[in-house]
């Protein structure tokens, strides 16, 4: 009988325990009903102050007057329109917010203990487009919370060319932001940074800040970073730089990217470069493309033949001869067919494979 | 000879009671773990960079790769659902496994397929020869491929995998509907830490009973059904507890087959699927644990809790029979190919954890519960059974099963709520406690009979499934349901 007094202990906690469970399960699906419908009631009430403020009518005065859950609610729906809208529009939604207070408790914010919270106002001072934020949103590039870093870079991206420097600086920074979030960052942070970028090339600058400037001054048609991009394709030592400097040289397509690119394919090098130098060329075009593209499609590597037909299928004229001509030879016939059903199923509408 | 039985059975009640003690508070752990990991998730949602991604220009590519066997009653819808999924750039391949029923007609018809020329080289091993490529004439990133049935699913998926043209590939099965936005959910991962994260798994839920329009799940409900009712309920603890637990501890072996991205790059390299095992899946994860430790290479294996894959689950004992069998046959197979990697040290927390969990537990646990069950009939046979304390002991037991379950419920109230009805919730909490009266008692004699079919060795198969295909109904008010 002994052990069964600890066992009916245990019974009667486990009781207790799923007794808290059933009724912790009904009162959140009850309060959520229930504070779902009052969010109904309140954005009800707001939405007609949001629209004068799109209008551009609002008197900033008289949103103040609305009694706390009013005035929350009425930020929240100001700050969930502020991603999806653009020009005047967001100019009038980010005034408003400004007059609120709201942005510099945001800039206030970035400072205070909880990830979440600072996560929460880096994302609203990125959407604002505030200037004025972009010393906190730099320090934050730094936080001991990744995802707070992360969502710093996207934000200061959005505040454009003056955050090249630090977006760079953050990939190899102690506490570092993954190369993917700054590329995009970058993106979103316009051409009008190309010269820091163009500095990225720099051989004092780490592999991954390389690779990364490489990839963005092609992707933001930066046409004056041609040739620079052309040496490091030449003499890069780390390998997805070069592959980056190839696959911008093709979206450039200036003719000076030829030379190189041909360079790229020579058998020595490793196949992925010369995949991605296949199809560069293929969007540059050329007498010497065609015939180098050509030749690809006896390559051992069937992936490397396959981005010389794809090359070839993006060459115009003479790379659709030839590609015609090689899908009638056995040995280059299974790539260049491909190609050629992809080009008759699709035409030109989707790429081949993801850029 | 009365006292050699009451000391065999001395010592293997307190065995099954430290089995019991050790196990439950593995479970406890673990749904702690997963709770508290999914509420982080949802407080982080907010600002997760969804829409970035899909704006992004260097997001991954992926390859959808969808091996289907006789899938005539689901496919359309499925691949509908695939298409529309919101994702800046991948492709869906189909490989269609030999099926004998109209597959590939109806595929054919709504697509308007035509055959095409793709090269396919062999890097992965395969058996079935391919016989035809289609690809849609519409412009849809849609391939078919046609080939000889294998009667294995890793065999498609090798081909499918040979076939694929973008850095990521995501095995998806053919009676699945993915979320609008489960790409992106699960890419993220490897976007947020390129360098190390090799594959992630997300969720997947039963979606029987629930209404479907135009190849989404727009609501969720239980099916009617009692034994899909119980699965649904397994799924929820499997997933949303199970698997969150494991990966937050860095100890996730199984990304399950309905749904899990990988480096293609990597997977190719450590050879593609085991076209020799069950398990496919299970297998692949493990070996590249495997793979990646012999190396030393840093590696991260990530379980995304929120995406779901929808999936329709067995409504009959029969086809639910089989199917554990092959997934107890399957698990069984996995551990017997990395036997040397169970408490191994040179394989980390999946050497020293996991593997020896999913060995003592998984793949063991209904062996020492039916034990149980007869040294509790041997010890009442022969007088020397407690029946105050075994009763005692049942009740705990019962009851501890329906805490396991009835937290799932509370986590998926509390994080997802994917469904709104009330009437789903008394039904999630009366299959709580139904399942264990019947239904644990034969899943225990279905997974026995999986580990007896281990070591004969024989072979298996697809297994066939009868389909009911997506039920289309009308949704009930989401305000008023709430």
């Amino acid at each position: 009988m002994n052990a069964s007094v600890p066992l009916l202990e245990a019974l009667t906690a486990l009781s207790g325990l799923l007794a808290v469970l059933a009724i912790a399960t009904t009162a959140c699906k009850v309060q959520r009903a229930l504070r779902l419908r009052r969010r109904r009631r309140l954005e009800a009430t707001v939405r007609p102050h949001v629209l004068r403020v799109l209008a551009e009518d609002e008197n900033p005065g008289s949103a103040d007057q609305m009694n706390d859950s009013l005035g929350r609610t009425f930020e929240e729906l100001l700050i969930s329109l502020l991603p999806k809208l653009r020009g005047a529009d967001r100019d009038a939604l980010v005034a408003a917010l400004d007059n609120r207070g709201v942005l510099e408790r945001a800039r206030r914010r970035t400072s205070r203990p909880g990830a979440v919270g600072r996560a929460r106002a880096a994302q609203l001072l990125g959407d604002s487009g505030d200037e004025r934020a972009l010393p906190g949103l730099a320090r934050l590039l730094e936080d001991r919370d990744p995802d707070v870093r992360t969502v710093a870079a996207r934000a200061l991206g959005k505040l454009g060319p003056a955050a090249v420097e630090p977006l760079l600086a953050a990939i190899d920074a102690p506490r570092p932001v993954p190369a993917g979030i700054v590329t995009m960052a970058l993106v979103h942070a316009g051409a009008g940074g190309a010269d820091d970028l163009a500095q990225g090339l720099d051989s004092s600058r780490s592999a991954r800040v390389r690779a990364v400037a490489a990839e963005l001054l092609g992707q933001l048609g930066v046409l004056s970073a041609t040739g620079r991009l052309a040496q490091t394709l030449a003499d890069d030592p780390d390998p997805a730089t070069r592959r980056a400097a190839a696959r911008s040289l093709g979206r450039l397509g200036l003719p000076e990217g030829i030379t190189p690119l041909l360079a790229a394919l020579r058998e020595a090098e490793p196949s992925a470069l010369r995949i991605d130098a296949a199809r560069a060329l293929g969007r540059i075009g050329g007498a010497s493309a065609v015939a180098s593209l050509r030749e690809l499609l006896v390559a051992p590597d069937i992936e490397v033949a396959r981005a010389g037909a794809e090359g070839l299928a993006t060459c115009g004229g003479t790379g659709m001869s030839a590609l015609e001509g090689a899908a009638e030879d056995p040995v280059s016939a299974p790539p260049a067919r491909e190609a050629l059903a992809r080009l008759a199923l699709y035409g030109s509408r989707r790429p081949a494979v993801a850029p | 000879m009365t006292s050699l039985v009451r000391q065999w059975l001395v010592g293997f009640d307190w065995f099954v009671l430290a089995y019991f003690v050790v196990l439950n508070s593995l479970y406890l752990l673990l749904v702690t773990i997963a709770a508290l990991d999914v509420a982080r998730t949802l407080r982080r949602l907010a600002f997760a960079g969804h829409d970035d991604l899909f704006a992004n220009p260097f997001t991954p590519g992926i390859s959808v790769l969808v091996p289907a066997y006789n899938e005539e009653p689901v496919i359309v819808e499925s691949v509908h659902a695939l298409l529309n999924l919101r994702y800046p750039e991948f492709e869906v391949i189909v490989i269609d496994d030999g099926s004998t029923d109209s597959t590939f007609d109806r595929l054919a018809a709504v697509y308007d397929l035509v055959e095409t020329d793709r090269v396919i080289p062999p890097v992965a091993p395969t058996l079935g020869q391919v016989l035809s490529v289609h690809a849609a004439r519409n412009g849809e990133p849609l391939v078919v491929i046609r080939k000889q049935n294998a009667g294995r699913r890793s065999d498609p998926l090798n081909v499918g995998l040979n076939a694929a043209r973008h850095p990521l590939v995501c095995m998806v099965d053919a009676d699945s509907i993915l979320d609008h936005d489960a790409l992106l959910r699960v890419v993220k991962p490897f976007v947020d830490d390129p360098d190390r994260v090799v594959a992630t798994g997300g969720v997947i839920r039963a979606v029987n009973g629930s209404v479907v329009e135009h190849g989404r799940v727009i609501e969720p409900r239980m099916p009617s059904g009692w034994l899909p009712r119980i699965q649904v309920l397994e799924y929820l603890r499997s997933f949303l507890l199970g698997r969150t637990g494991w990966s937050r501890l860095g100890g996730l072996l199984i990304i399950s087959g309905a749904f899990g991205l990988f480096r293609r790059d990597l997977v190719l390299e450590i050879g593609g699927l085991d076209i020799n095992c069950i398990g496919e899946d299970a297998e692949l994860v493990a070996r590249l644990h495997r793979h990646l430790r012999d190396q030393r290479r840093p590696y991260r294996i990530a379980f995304v809790a929120e995406p779901v894959s929808w999936t329709e689950v067995p409504p009959t004992y029969s086809t639910l029979a089989r199917q554990r069998r092959r997934w107890s046959l399957g698990l069984a197979q996995v551990l017997r190919k990395h036997r040397t990697m169970i408490a191994n040290p040179r394989y980390g927390r999946i050497g020293l954890f996991v593997l020896p969990y999913y060995l003592l537990f998984e793949l063991l646990g209904p062996v020492v519960e039916l034990f149980g069950v007869a040294a509790v009939l041997i010890g009442f046979a022969f007088g020397m059974l407690n029946v105050h304390f075994a009763i005692l002991f049942a009740l705990f037991a019962v009851g501890y099963g329906v805490f396991l379950s009835i937290a799932a419920v509370t986590v998926e109230e509390f994080s997802f709520h994917r469904y709104h009805r009330w009437e789903d919730l008394g039904i999630a909490v009366a299959a709580a406690v139904l399942e264990n009266f019947g239904y644990r008692q034969l899943h225990a004699v279905w997974r026995i009979r999986g580990l007896i079919d281990s070591t004969r060795r024989r072979h298996v198969g697809w297994g066939t499934m009868t389909r009911g295909g997506f039920t289309t109904a009308v949704a009930s008010d989401p305000v008023s349901s709430r």
